[in-house]
């Protein structure tokens, strides 16, 4: 069975930002290297736009062929699933309440701009919208704390 | 250009997608258990990236004439001098974490949990992409009114 380290994995993902950057060309916007809010944008909107002749938003590395991240971290996972034979279908209670809770984070996430991965990767670029966000992120994650504490309570 | 782009991408998701299911990482539940337990463990994902990224940077940036804005704060930001676009940035961070607590995940980690046949997952994703749809269709133009009025 592998195991790996969340300290390994997040410095790989980190590592694979500034090699994105410097030697592939994922950008603009700089710092793009992994985003899992314009990425999985990109890959939406190219293809409805393929499909229907839409003209939705992409960011300039997607214009002619998007960019994959999505697609292989899919397939990774599966990888990881299917080698490790923990596949195993679990029908939500209130499928409803994760349905919104997936709507809300792309809606406020695309208008940051920034997922909570990307972000890091934007505060370590030194950019100060990505500063400002963090710092409107933690007020986020301390308001929805007190909500859970709160809903426990009652 | 565009292809090498398309298959590295597609090549670092796939070991980044095989690393974080064998870890179980995610960016969100490391500050999560930080403010509710003062749990520590998901934050090694976290510091990890912080890490990686920053050694990446500072290696990288000059061999690199694709990091020649680098750090952003010291070359004009595109938007970094605009108080609405800040405004948005912070209502945006602000609503983005608070959701990605309650769906016990960032949207990285639902991306992989939904490969296990988590069906939380399969159906916030759902969800997400539902939304990248109305934010096109309503909420950006919502937005640009705002970045125009002021």
């Amino acid at each position: 069975m592998v195991k790996v380290d969340k300290l390994t994995a997040g410095f790989f993902t980190g590592l694979w930002a500034a090699i994105a950057q410097a030697w592939v060309g994922v950008l603009p916007p700089s710092a793009f290297g992994i985003c899992f809010i314009s990425h999985p944008n990109d890959l939406f909107n190219w293809t409805i736009n393929k499909l229907f002749g839409t003209s939705f938003y992409v960011h300039d590395p997607s214009i002619d062929l998007p960019v994959l991240t999505v697609i292989g971290v899919l397939i990774g996972a599966s990888l990881a699933t299917i080698q490790h034979k923990e596949f195993k279908f679990k029908m939500p209670r209130n499928p409803l309440d994760h349905y919104i809770n997936g709507f809300m984070v792309a809606v406020f996430g695309l208008l940051l701009g920034y997922c909570s991965v990307h972000i890091i990767m934007g505060l370590m670029y030194g950019s100060i919208i990505a500063l400002t966000g963090f710092a409107a992120m933690m007020v986020g994650v301390t308001l929805a704390v007190r909500y859970i504490k709160w809903r426990v309570r009652r | 250009m565009t292809l090498t782009v398309s298959l590295a991408t597609l090549v670092a998701g796939i070991v980044i997608g095989y690393l974080w299911q064998r870890s179980r990482s995610c960016s969100i539940s490391g500050y999560r258990d930080f403010f509710l337990f003062r749990d520590t463990l998901f934050m090694r994902t976290i510091i990890g990236m912080a890490l990686g990224a920053l050694i990446g940077y500072l290696l990288f940036y000059r061999f690199s004439s694709l990091m020649s804005d680098f750090p952003l704060y010291l070359h004009n930001e595109p938007g970094a001098n605009s108080i609405p676009t800040l405004i948005l940035a912070a209502i945006g961070g602000l609503g983005y974490a608070f959701f990605s607590v309650l769906a016990e995940g960032c949207p990285l980690r639902q991306h992989v949990n939904a490969t296990t046949g988590n069906g939380m997952s399969i159906f916030y994703l759902l969800g997400f992409y539902s939304g990248i749809l109305f934010f096109w269709l309503v909420v950006s133009e919502i937005a640009a009114l705002f970045l125009r009025l002021f």
